[in-house]
This record gives structure tokens, sequence and C-alpha cells, in this order.
């Protein structure tokens, strides 16, 4: 499905090359290159501490003062890592929409939702302030808000967390994005909500033809949205694929030991968990973050910063998987 | 096999303080409850924020005091004891919260943390005191030299062995597991339920499993109850109740969970 996609595109919305990200000594990511495709629903999944949400906020141009950013990600041909806060700005909701975690802390909480949403409507478009309320409660209305224009006079605090987050995405939605960036959207939600949530995400990028990237730790969400898959560990991207290669031919060895530490319904085994932690990385990144937990590993895993093998469709970096020994 | 801790007609109500005026509003948060758990085994409480599963584990604890009920462990009634009367019961009744860094003191040494409830509830010298804190620490795969340094120098994984170390260490019968994997990578997630298995069969252990997790609560649960707005709406052997849930909330929760296969889809609505 990936390929006939990506046939009609002759070019990727979002191109990421070579990024890397370092907060003083601790490199958060290391020589980071992939495509986002028109019409797509690509996953970047990791865990705490991999690098896949300082990766959202690095493209978006959000990273605090003292990260040191370098390399390349142009949207539509304009390069985003060092552009004028004014032109960040710009695309930042207009060509890109953002859906963050805490529903509660984007929206300000004196001001009325429909506050809100009129004034990212203006900031917009030059519109009434009477028809960009009406345009509000269709967006409301849009993201399946009961009873939108009476929602539109309550306060952050009187919606639930599900209703909070529906509100983020139609804000994400006014400029109408080519490209929905949604790092860890559901994840404080119970689950019943976040399938609400995701189920909506879905349907409202694919009826307004919008790409999305979502940022999230959970593979179950993965497997059930997302067309492809990044996997992040230790800063690196260390495997992408589309989403059934990804789940049935894992080639890294951590996407193998992340796949079999879930837990799925249905099955009884035991738990198997990868031993160790992940540990930050101290300096620039020159071997396999992931060596010391893994049952491959071998000498030349920590002499050097794995390359990239595979082909352009299922990417991975495991030196001992690209040279056959595994 | 009978009941070590049984639970019944459980009632806690939250006022909003304003009762006598008859303008506060009461919130049920544990409406009738009852349940049983064998010595030995493991009873998950499932549920979404505000289901109360939270509310009545800490009941259980004593760390919240109940409007009605009974809880009894051994047979001997739980909630009417006070003060002195309650220590032992404090001992054999330990809690395991999910946030393990919150729960320790930060400027406590990890073996000061975990011998505090051995200086309360035993008369061990230092000595014994030192010896008995190695052996917790390394029963819960930590190293000794583990005991002479701060919680913050610990991962999420290895601070949550601390706080079951603790929890240990005045040798409880009952465990109540407050989400004890919830803030956990997946990874580790898999070490502490494990680690928490073996636990259980070497010491005989316990468990009140809070969660919402229903694929954990399958591998990791004897018995699960499925709560909802106080109140307990479905029960039974997790395999079972899955394969046939009888509750429409349950049904809707098992339908909810996103499967980590791409080609098993459930109903949630796919772009592919």
């Amino acid at each position: 499905m990936k390929s006939t996609r990506r046939d009609e595109a002759s070019e990727p919305l979002l191109r990421v090359r070579d990024l890397n990200v370092r907060f003083g000594p601790v490199s958060a990511v290391t020589q980071l290159s992939f495509d986002a495709w028109p019409k797509e629903f690509l996953g970047v999944v990791g865990e705490s501490g991999s690098g896949k949400s300082v990766t959202a906020k690095a493209i978006l141009g959000l990273l605090p003062e003292n990260a040191q950013v370098s390399g390349s990600a142009t949207f539509r041909g304009q390069e985003l890592i060092g552009a004028p806060a004014e032109v960040l700005r710009r695309i930042r909701g207009k060509q890109i929409g953002l859906v963050f975690q805490d529903a509660l802390a984007a929206l300000d909480p004196v001001y009325t939702i429909g506050d809100q949403l009129v004034e990212a409507l203006q900031a917009h478009t030059e519109i009434s302030t009477k028809e960009a309320r009406t345009k509000a409660a269709d967006l409301l209305a849009e993201v399946g808000i009961p009873s939108p224009s009476k929602r539109l006079d309550d306060y952050p605090h009187q919606l639930s967390g599900g209703q909070r987050q529906r509100v983020i995405i139609a804000t994400a939605l006014i400029a109408e994005p080519d490209l929905i960036i949604a790092d860890e959207p559901t994840t404080a939600l119970d689950v019943t909500v976040q399938k609400q949530v995701l189920d909506l995400l879905a349907e409202v990028s694919e009826r307004r033809g919008a790409s999305v990237i979502l940022v999230t730790h959970d593979m179950g969400v993965v497997a059930q949205h997302c067309d492809r898959v990044a996997t992040f560990y230790g800063g690196l991207l260390v495997e992408s694929a589309d989403v059934y290669s990804l789940f049935e031919t894992p080639q890294h060895p951590y996407t193998e030991a992340l796949l079999r530490s879930v837990p799925k319904l249905g099955e009884t085994t035991p738990f198997e968990a990868i031993p160790g932690s992940p540990v930050q990385i101290q300096g620039a990144l020159d071997r396999c973050p992931f060596a010391p937990r893994c049952k491959h590993a071998a000498p030349v895993c920590t002499q050097e910063l794995p390359a990239e093998y595979g082909t352009a469709e299922h990417r991975h970096r495991c030196v001992r998987v690209g040279q056959g020994e595994i | 096999m009978t009941a070590l801790l049984q639970v019944e007609d459980l009632v806690k109500t939250f006022g909003s303080g304003r009762q006598l005026m008859g303008t506060g509003e009461v919130t049920t948060a544990v409406d009738h409850v009852s349940f049983s758990v064998e010595a030995g085994s493991t009873l998950g409480l499932v549920g979404e924020s505000g289901s109360g599963k939270s509310t009545t584990a800490r009941i259980v604890a004593r760390l919240l005091e109940a409007d009605s009920g009974s809880v009894r462990l051994h047979g001997q009634e739980l909630l009417t004891l006070r003060g002195r009367a309650l220590a032992p019961i404090r001992r054999q009744v330990q809690m395991v919260f999910q946030d393990p860094f919150a729960s320790l003191n930060p400027r406590w040494k990890v073996g000061t943390l975990v011998a505090e409830g051995l200086k309360i509830h035993s008369r061990m010298t230092r000595a014994q005191r030192r010896d008995r804190v190695v052996e917790l620490l390394e029963m819960c795969g930590l190293p000794a030299v583990a005991a002479e340094r701060f919680p913050h120098e610990f991962s999420g994984g290895q601070r949550q062995r601390i706080g079951i170390a603790r929890a240990l260490a005045v040798e409880p019968e009952v465990l109540i597991l407050d989400e004890p994997v919830s803030a956990l990578d997946v990874s580790i997630q898999a070490q502490i339920l494990t680690l928490l298995t073996h636990l259980q069969q070497d010491l005989h252990l316990t468990y009140l499993f809070i969660a919402h997790d229903l694929a954990i609560v399958e591998r990791f649960c004897d018995q699960v109850a499925v709560m909802r707005g106080g109140q307990i709406v479905e029960e039974g052997v997790p395999r079972e109740l899955y394969a046939n849930p009888q509750h429409e909330y349950t049904k809707t929760l098992l339908s909810a969970i996103p499967i980590p296969d791409p080609r098993r889809s459930g109903t949630t609505y796919q772009r592919r």
C-alpha cells in the first residue's frame, strides 16, 4: 500500500537528513535520516529517552536554547533547522499541526474553548468573530464533541481529558495542515478514550489528505494505525519499514526484543523482558546503543556506529544482521 | 483453600464538604464492593480512571477510612482496628506504588529507605538490619552496594525494585501493588513482573494488583475483577472472562485495546 502512495508522490513532504541533537555532552539524536510522505501515517516508536520526542521538537524548532541541533529537515523544500523564528511560527500551525500529550497545558485555562478557537482562526484567516464562532462550532462538531455551540462557552477544565484532546485536534486542523505531528497524544488517556481519539485522528487526517507523524511508545497503537514505522533506540533510528514487515520480519534485535516484550491478549506465556536498562549517551555515539542489552552483541557492535543496511523500504542499523552473521 | 483476604460490602463516598448546607454533591467512589483473595494467589482489580480501584486498594491498606463495610485478614476485621492494634496489620499488608521515585524520600540512602520498616516493626540490631537490607536488595535483583546510594542514581525499573524491597522488609503476607509497572517502559515492565512472580512463589505472597492493562492482568493474575463507577461489574479467571465477557463495559474495554499485530484489527478505525 505504501509503494502505491509513493508512486503518486514525487517528493516526500518532510525530508530529514543527518539530524543530530545534543544537550551539552549528551547525544539525544544521532545521524537521523527519514522521510514522511504525503497522506501517510508514520509511527515513531521507542522507549523513554530514545529521542523520539526530541526529534519531533527539533523539526518544529521547539527545543530549549541549550540544545545543539545540526543537520537538515526540509518541509516542502523549506529548510526548518536554523530557520528564523518567524518562519517556523508561520509553518507551525499553518502547514504543520501539533498535538501534544498534555491537552490541559496546551489550552489556556482562563479563556473559553470558543475564545481560543476564534483567536486561532482569526490568526490564519481574515474573518469576523461571528463567522469564526460558527466555524469553531463546526470544527468541534467535526471532532465529535456533542452540542458544540454550547461547549464554545466552556473553559478547558469543564471538559474531560478526551474532549480536551479533541479540542486540540480541532485547533491543529484549523489551518488545514498537510502534516500533523502528534506526540504521545493519548498517553494520559484511558484506553476507551484513547481509541476514540486515535480513530478521530485517523479519520480527519484521511478526510483532509494530511500526513500524520505519531510519536508513541505503544506498539499496539502503531500496529493498528500506522502505515510505516520508525523504531528509535538511544537516539538512533535503528529500524524503519512498513508496518507489516516491521511486525512480521523485524531485522534489528531491539525491534525483535521489543515486540516480544509486549504482552498480548490471549497469550499466557511468561513475560519476556529485555535485560538491563537504557542509558544516556555521553559524548558522540560511536557504537550500537543497544549492544549492552543485546543477546547478539559482538565486539564489532561497540567499535563503530552501525551503518545503515537493508533496502530503502526496510532499513536497519545492525552490523551483525547487515553482514549476515545472525 | 480459604480466602486470606475478604472484602465485603465496602463503601466510600467523597463529599464536597458542603453537605451540611445541603448544597454539596456526594461522589460514591467505592459502591458496595466485595471480593476475596486466596492465600498465595493474585487478584487483579482493573478499570479506568475514576473506577474506584485505587480507592479500594487504599482502604484495604488502611491508608483511607471506609464509610462502611468489612475487610478481613485471616478472618480478623481490619477496619475497626485503631492505634497500637493496627501496627501488626500495617506489617502484614504492605503497598507498592506506581511512581517509585515519588514514594521514596530522595534525601535518604537506599539502605535507610529499605530498613525503615524494620526499625518500626522489629527489634533488630543495626548489624542485623544491615544484613537484612543486603539480603532484600539481592532478592530484588539489586547489588548490595545499592544500599549506599540515593534513589535518583537509579533508573525507573531499579527504583521499583527498591520500592518492592522496602515493602518486603517487614515480611508481609499481602502486597497491594498499585499500578506498579504503569510508569515503566515495556521492556522494563516485564523485568518487574517476572520479579514479582518469583517473589510470590518463594515467599508465598498474596497480591492485590491494581492495573489498567488487561493483557498484563491475563498473564499475571489468577482472578480479575473489572471495576466501573465504584462497582465490580464482572469477575472471573482472566482468560475465561476475556474469552466470554458478559458485561457491556468489559466488552467495550476489551475491544478498545489496540492489538500489537497489524493483521488483527479489532474494531479500530484503520486508514489502510
